[in-house]
């Protein structure tokens, strides 16, 4: 069973990558970009024998706890 | 005289750089006696009267800086002194994992620049809640940052709940001790550089202390925050507490 996690930064939260990425990008002639955003993706891959419940719940776990911090990003899970 | 020396706790992640930095820096106190503890215990050794969390790479940054320390064995006995009221000190990388451990309120995110800062910041001492800095009499501290991941980040409503609580405790500040943009090396929010818990037993900063203690070091400022903690002892043991 595989759950996905996908992280991302909020709005209003400043992404230097992005900005930067965006500053080049402007730079080099490309037009029309207004904002430049990434997602991380996660994948979990439970082990043989763990339900639906308990894989949710894990997953959760740790989105919220390690990969994700609540202060920047948003998240959200979904099973593959 | 036969004074009992207070046990300083200095936690060794995985990647931890400046441990032996800070345990010369207590070492050179009569009153403190340092230890190094690898953050694969699950309890602390018996007393602690203080902790410290030191800078450094703690698993290659590996997710975000600070963000793996929250699986680390010790973490919860961390947070078991921090709520017994235990003055602990994050330097650095340490003050980023107190961040993502939630013992200190909003993250620390890339400098504004993108570039790694090695270079000395006058800090201006805001709030002296916090052990390491109540009997610091300076108004100013010079010690050096040296970080990629240093620019602080909260929420509007945090940083008001910060300054609501006096949980800002020092600043970036320039010589005449104005909080301009100029001196704001990383871009931080409300020029900080430093913040307690609600608290104030725990206190994260970017800036190294550790490395402006010892004779031979280019300045003493961070020796300060450590004769702070000495006296905040004497005067704990005097009071009883």
């Amino acid at each position: 069973m595989k759950y996905h996690i996908n992280i991302s930064v909020k709005d209003g939260v400043l992404d230097p990558e992005m900005e930067t990425l965006h500053r080049l990008l402007k730079r080099s002639g490309v037009k029309g970009i207004r904002k430049l955003n990434h997602t991380q993706r996660f994948e979990i891959d439970f082990e043989e024998g763990y339900d639906e419940a308990t894989a949710g719940r894990i997953a959760d776990a740790v989105a919220r706890d390690v990969l994700a911090n609540p202060e920047i990003h948003d998240w959200t899970i979904e099973k593959a | 005289m036969n004074r009992q020396r207070a046990k300083i706790a200095i936690i060794d992640f995985h990647g931890t750089l400046c441990e032996r930095d800070c345990f010369a820096a207590f070492e050179d106190f009569k009153e403190f006696d340092p230890y190094l503890i690898a953050s694969d215990y699950d309890r602390f050794p018996g007393q602690v009267d203080a902790v410290v969390v030191p800078g450094g790479f703690s698993y290659g940054d590996y997710i975000r800086p600070g963000a793996m320390a929250r699986t680390a064995a010790i973490t919860r006995a961390l947070v078991e002194e921090a709520e017994k009221g235990t003055p602990i000190l994050g330097i650095c990388n340490g003050f980023q994992i107190l961040c993502e451990i939630r013992l200190l309120p909003g993250i620390l995110l890339k400098n504004q620049d993108g570039r790694f800062i090695c270079r000395d910041v006058a800090l201006k001492v805001v709030a002296r809640r916090n052990a390491f800095l109540k009997h610091v009499e300076q108004d100013v501290l010079r010690v050096p940052i040296a970080h990629k991941y240093g620019q602080y980040y909260a929420s509007p409503e945090t940083l008001e709940s910060l300054k609501a609580n006096d949980q800002i405790a020092l600043q970036y500040c320039d010589a005449d001790v104005r909080t301009t943009d100029e001196a704001n090396p990383n871009g931080s929010a409300e020029h900080i550089a430093g913040v307690t818990n609600k608290t104030g037993n725990v206190l994260g900063m970017m800036p190294h202390p550790e490395r402006r203690t010892l004779a031979w070091s280019l300045g003493q400022d961070g020796r300060r925050m450590l004769e702070s903690l000495v006296a905040f002892r004497e005067f704990a043991r005097a009071s009883g507490l």
